[in-house]
């Protein structure tokens, strides 16, 4: 997507999920936003934004969390992040309050739908 | 003829740069393993007609010793060279966190008997530190591309600063969203600067970032989480507005020494 960053895709049971793999700032969000809708089939219900593998998310990345969430829902699409626990940007989204918006995971796992 | 072994050590990138011309090698002690620079050998010096020396180049991990040394350490009479290189080696790998002095003085008496000096014997051990009153400063064009050298030379003067992991990447955080807005919201249409400073107050770091762009108003400036994020991670943020610019200088307590 950009010098700075590059996603994964991967379908799980009844969950696309998205890696990044890198760093989210203001020179690469809007890019990442668009690259993660175009990822996402349109008959997936839900999304795992997984942030396991990102070393460095701004401000600017947390808006474009939630504009991806904004999108998801007008489609009816559901989205959840996977930040675990000892992720150097834990910070960033405790402090933003975005789980309060949508829901924050330790592991991608725990995404896929119960049996 | 005379052996020679000629090094630069580049205490920004932790590199050594060097060509050797039939001296012994020298040796690399520390981090669990200790091992010779044993690459680049030439001949002596004025052995060949036409002199060339290879350049060599090695990455000197923190915390590692650099350790030079003539001859008259490793050959004794009656032990073959190699045996002395390979008792140099298992010896001084045993004193790895030593102070450099008492690696020296620990050398000299296991390897040079007094009464049986045949040759002179010259020490020199090197162990890089970071220099902690040594202070950060950095210009940068006021683009977003930018940003990410921004970090990383923040965060390597942290590291270098021996400044823990936590503290390190939430510095890292508050200080990307200051060099974030300058690049954001100060300028207009034309590119700018902005500046970073960081250094050591005490136990603390203090950073700043200064701009010479229109004041705007934080809640302008984007100031809603990057403002926010800035106050939660930083003990103090302050912002200095003048007719020629903004300063945001931060301050937190640190961690230091916690990396070994």
């Amino acid at each position: 997507v950009s010098e700075l960053a590059r996603l994964e895709v991967e379908s799980l049971q009844g969950a696309t999920v998205v890696r990044v793999i890198g760093e989210i700032d203001l020179s690469n969000a809007s890019e990442m936003l668009d690259a993660v809708i175009k990822a996402v089939p349109s008959h997936e219900t839900r999304v795992v934004l997984d942030l396991a593998a990102t070393s460095y998310l701004d401000s600017t990345g947390i808006a474009m969390i939630f504009r991806l969430g904004e999108r998801l829902q007008y489609s009816r699409q559901q989205l959840l992040l996977v930040v675990p626990k000892q992720s150097p940007i834990r910070a960033v989204v405790e402090l933003t309050d975005i789980n309060h918006a949508i829901p924050v995971l330790d592991a991608a796992v725990e995404a896929s739908e119960p049996e | 003829m005379a052996t020679l072994i000629y090094l630069v050590f580049d205490p920004a990138t932790r590199r050594v740069r060097f060509a050797n011309a039939g001296h012994p090698p020298a040796l690399v002690i520390g981090n669990g393993s200790t091992s010779y620079l044993a690459d680049g050998l030439a001949p002596p010096v004025g052995v060949t007609a036409d002199d060339m020396y290879v350049e060599v180049a090695q990455d000197l991990e923190a915390g590692c010793t650099l350790l030079l040394y003539t001859d008259g350490l490793v050959e004794r009479r009656g032990v073959s060279i190699q045996d002395g290189l390979d008792q140099l080696r298992l010896e001084a790998g045993q004193h790895e966190t030593s102070d450099l002095e008492e690696l020296c003085d620990r050398l000299l008496a296991v390897f040079v008997e007094p009464s049986q000096v045949a040759d002179d014997v010259a020490l020199v051990a090197m162990r890089p530190v970071s220099v902690t009153e040594e202070s950060l400063a950095l210009s940068l064009p006021a683009e977003p591309r930018m940003l990410a050298q921004a970090r990383r030379t923040l965060r390597q003067w942290l590291r270098e600063s021996a400044v823990a992991p936590t503290d390190e990447n939430e510095i890292v955080i508050a200080c990307g969203e200051a060099c974030a807005n300058v690049v954001q919201h100060a300028y207009g249409r034309d590119i700018g600067v902005f500046e970073l400073e960081a250094r050591l107050v005490g136990a603390a770091v203090e950073v700043s970032v200064r701009d010479h762009g229109e004041w705007r108003a934080p809640t302008e400036r984007g100031g809603g989480w990057g403002l926010s994020l800035m106050r939660s991670l930083m003990d103090s943020v302050l912002m200095d507005r003048s007719p020629v610019g903004t300063t945001v200088t931060m301050r937190r307590r640190v961690e230091l020494g916690g990396r070994g």
